[in-house]
């Protein structure tokens, strides 16, 4: 059973030699990507077609269900900004400078990445919970964080802050040091360079970063779970809210979901749209 | 502002000492690897040396290892300005706020770096492209903006590293033209491998090899006599090297005695050279000897046609035949042909 | 609907292979008597998370009574059982650690009516980190802002069962976190973070030294009732029905009461 190959559009504009065929795809990868491209959707089409359509206003509007979706959009833009704030320095510090550890550092920043969120919801609890590490001095201070919207914000930044670091590492890696290093020869301090060369030509990175870390707040659920607790309006985010509706009205949960679903897909057509635009102004296809 | 480096750098086998003299334009030459970037990094600060000292104009721009004290300036604080080979403008400002860079970040106001940017911007005629993106421009527009922005922080020591190679044949003159007319008393350097920019451009030549410096001096007398095969490569010179004899002749190591119109004493006995251009050497088949200053009998190597004419090469001489002459006496490879050339074409020169 | 439950199957069938079963299959039909009446076959369990030591023990002790059959246990949230269940997933038997749970299965016809039998009961208490950092004595002190308490949602049996306590106490609680299950109040109270929480006596039990527990007078307003059933559907309805005979029988008692469950 052999597939006729499939054509595909070659990337950008045309180039090169005129009338080169385009290279095919073979069939069998056509097959399963359509395979893995049906496992993504599906779930999502399934979430759909369970909503109850006549309920879905009243369900989402709820008092509670409001209260969730205004606290995750303010917890998780705090995480986003915090992301940036300490997260563009490290990755600055990871692709620029050269120091004893720096890989064992890389590896372990990006650990949240893979890290089961219930682990690190245990690990922020022993650090700033109550009896934990720092959180004794905070407690101390009359400062606490458990229970608290602060701790929502730090669960989602310790989710957060690697999809930032991670992509935006990239991108100082492979814009490389060459403008740098002309903006250095030009008389231009480290900040400078930072600010007006290094920072400029990664905004793209900075920004889609940022729009995969909100995204990644957005549906942090277990660290905030063991870590922060679940009181409507103060630590109940949405996907808490999803959970625990779930129990008792389940048209409700799936309403919900549909709302964050809804938010995840506008994050992401955002987060492709501020890239191809910025993209473009760099490559200056405009007019 | 004269500028003195004499550094070394382990991991690259560099170890040379170069002056520039204020106002002065070194052409530094030499194979690929044979550190003349490692040269232009040290002096504009991107590589720290294992040992060494800098100074320009005075200023102490690195000691390292010489004396108990470590001074590594860094590349903002040096006025040296450096322009690669390609333009590397920052594709995210405009072509005059590129230009602007470098005042506006050594301190000067807004206006004042708008101002300075206009005026470098008019001296390398692309007032017009003030509002432009990089990459809206043609190569040879980007690299003069790149000449603008770089001589628009005023720098002390001007680095310039193979400006033209990346560029079209076609706008290579004009930035060639360009790049004299701003050079004109300014402190540079300029690597290339092209021996017409190092003649149109530099004061001076400085040659490189695996880290070290092989020939240094005008122009003229180091393309003129070249002292290694690099230098004569460049400047397109057959070159021999042997010993002078009591007549101003030079003997090579096969014992052949070769004479030439001599330029400075030859010392009997000691090292000397001789230059003669490939145009200037003829061949003959080898039934037909007859009478010449200098007779080199060789086996051919290589035939390279070369536009008009044909390059003979046989080992350590090459001949420029017109085509002609080349298919009447049947060149090819491992013919044994007589290479010749008068006393009168010839340099000799103690090396 | 079918292409649905199909896959829920297919879900739940790769769930088993891994869990895999000791028992020797008999081959074929995996549900049945042998010719003697001895029970073979697999009998699939689904039960509150609260239950999971006793009937651990439990099933150790029916796979001893019965050789030729395997127990294959599940446990979870009640609530999250009950969806399985409604989405398909193939069981024998459900436990359930509250009335209203099971009555949504009854309702889904998933259990025949009147199949239902009370086997156990919980009562909530109050528990404290050992050292008991907020100085509760009783339930009245859970009112305090000082001390910051942490109860299961309202949505959840053993919430509901807490809004019962407090009425029934005419006790105002505000809670620093509503969580979705005893666990989580359980761990909020072990790991110190608050200074007091309402669970189940069993899980307070389970706690041992962990904690500190304050029995509550009023906890018998608020009692959870544990129901168990067979599924009308079930697989292997003799086995099924063998099971529930052990857990409401007097073994089942025993090993209940020790975990610290009381009677229904």
């Amino acid at each position: 059973m052999t597939a006729a190959p499939i054509r595909r559009r070659p990337p950008g504009p045309p180039r090169g030699r005129q009338g080169a065929a385009p290279l095919g795809v073979p069939g069998w990868v056509v097959a399963l990507g359509a395979v893995g491209a049906a496992f993504v959707l599906l779930p999502l089409l399934a979430v759909v077609l369970r909503v109850n359509w006549a309920e879905f206003v009243p369900l989402v509007t709820s008092r509670s269900s409001l209260d969730a979706l205004g606290l995750s959009l303010r917890t998780s833009l705090t995480a986003t900004v915090l992301c940036v704030i300490v997260g563009v320095p490290m990755a600055v510090m990871l692709a620029r400078t050269d120091f004893w550890g720096q890989r064992v550092l890389r590896s372990l920043v990006l650990l949240p990445l893979v890290l089961p969120p219930v682990v690190g919801g245990i690990a922020l609890l022993y650090t700033f919970g109550r009896r934990g590490l720092l959180g004794q001095s905070f407690e101390a201070l009359g400062v606490s964080i458990a229970f608290s919207t602060t701790a929502v914000v730090l669960a989602q930044t310790f989710v957060a802050l690697p999809f930032l670091v991670l992509s935006l590492e990239g991108a100082l890696r492979s814009v490389g040091t060459r403008f740098e290093a002309v903006g250095a020869t030009l008389g231009a301090r480290p900040t400078t360079v930072l600010r007006r060369i290094t920072l400029p030509l990664v905004l793209p990175a900075v920004l889609s970063g940022a729009v995969l870390s909100f995204a990644r707040a957005l549906g942090e659920f277990g660290a905030t779970l063991t870590f922060a607790g679940s009181l409507q309006g103060v630590t109940r985010t949405l996907p808490l809210e999803i959970y625990l509706q779930r129990e008792s009205d389940p048209d409700a949960a799936v309403a919900l979901s549909l709302v964050l679903v809804v938010v995840a897909v506008i994050v992401v057509a955002v987060a492709h749209r501020v890239g191809e635009s910025s993209g473009r102004r760099l490559r200056g296809s405009g007019s | 502002m004269t500028f003195e480096v004499d550094a070394e750098v382990l991991s690259r086998g560099f170890d040379a000492r170069i002056t520039v003299a204020e106002g002065e334009t070194v052409a530094l030459l030499g194979p690929n690897g044979a550190g003349k970037s490692t040269l232009l990094g040290l002096a504009a600060g991107l590589i720290a040396p294992d040992r060494g000292r800098a100074t320009l104009g005075g200023r102490v721009l690195l000691d390292v290892g010489s004396s108990g004290r470590q001074v590594v300036l860094p590349a903002w604080r040096r006025g040296v300005s450096l322009l690669a080979q390609e333009a590397l403008l920052f594709p995210h400002l405009t072509v005059r706020e590129n230009v602007a860079f470098g005042p506006r970040s050594t301190g000067a106001s807004r206006a004042e770096a708008r101002r300075s940017a206009d005026a470098w911007l008019e001296r390398v005629d692309a007032t017009d492209l003030a509002r432009r993106r990089p990459a809206e421009l043609s190569g040879g527009q980007a690299q003069r903006v790149a000449v603008a922005r770089a001589l628009a922080t005023e720098p002390e020591l001007l680095l310039l590293d193979e400006p033209l190679a990346a560029l079209d044949v076609s706008v290579a003159p004009a930035i060639r033209r360009l790049l004299r007319e701003v050079l004109q008393h300014r402190t540079a350097i300029v690597v290339t491998h092209d021996v017409l920019d190092a003649y149109t451009l530099a004061d001076r030549i400085v040659v490189l090899e695996a880290g070290r410096v092989v020939d240094a001096g005008p122009a003229r007398a180091v393309l003129d006599r070249p002292t290694t095969p690099f230098a004569a490569g460049l400047a397109g010179l057959n070159l021999l090297v042997g010993t002078a004899d009591a007549d101003g002749a030079v003997v090579l190591d096969d014992g052949q005695r070769l004479s030439a119109r001599s330029a400075g004493a030859l010392e009997p006995g000691a090292a000397a050279a001789l230059a003669v251009r490939p145009s200037a050497v003829r061949v003959l088949a080898l039934a037909d000897p007859g009478h010449h200053d200098n007779t080199i009998t060789a086996t051919v190597s290589d035939v390279e046609p070369r536009g008009d004419v044909v390059r003979i090469r046989a080992g350590r001489i090459a001949a420029d035949v017109t085509p002609a002459e080349a298919a009447d006496l049947d060149l090819q490879p491992a013919t044994a042909v007589h290479f010749v050339f008068s006393a009168e074409d010839a340099l000799a020169y103690p090396v | 609907m079918g292409i649905r439950r199909a896959a829920v199957a297919v879900l739940a069938l790769a769930s088993l292979a891994l869990a895999g079963c000791t028992a020797t299959d008999t081959g074929g039909d995996a549900a049945g008597t042998t010719e003697d009446g001895a029970l073979t076959g697999s009998v699939a369990v689904f039960a509150a998370a609260s239950l999971e030591d006793s009937f651990t023990e439990l099933a150790r002790r029916f796979e001893e009574e019965n050789p030729g059959v395997c127990v294959q246990l599940t446990f979870a949230g009640s609530s999250d059982l009950v969806t399985q269940l409604v989405e398909g997933a193939p069981a024998d038997v459900f436990a359930s650690a509250d009335e209203r749970t099971m009555a949504t299965l009854t309702d889904e016809g998933l259990i025949g009516a009147g199949a239902t039998l009370d086997f156990a009961s919980n009562t909530l208490v109050i528990v404290t980190p050992p050292d008991d950092p907020g100085g509760v004595g009783g339930l009245t002190d859970l009112a305090s802002d000082d001390v910051r308490t942490v109860v299961c949602a309202p949505q959840v049996p053993c919430g509901a069962a807490t809004t019962v306590l407090q009425s029934a106490a005419g006790v105002d609680i505000a809670p620093v976190s509503e969580e979705s299950s005893v666990t989580d109040v359980l761990g909020k109270v072990t790991s110190g973070e608050a200074d007091a929480g309402l669970v189940y006596a069993t899980d307070a039990l389970a706690a041992g030294d962990a904690v500190r527990t304050i029995e509550v007078p009023e906890a018998g307003e608020a009692v959870n009732v544990y129901p168990i059933a067979p599924l009308a559907d079930a697989a292997n309805p003799a086995a099924a029905r063998a099971f529930v005979d052990l857990v409401t029988g007097e073994y089942g008692r025993d090993v209940l009461a020790s975990a610290g469950f009381g009677s229904p």
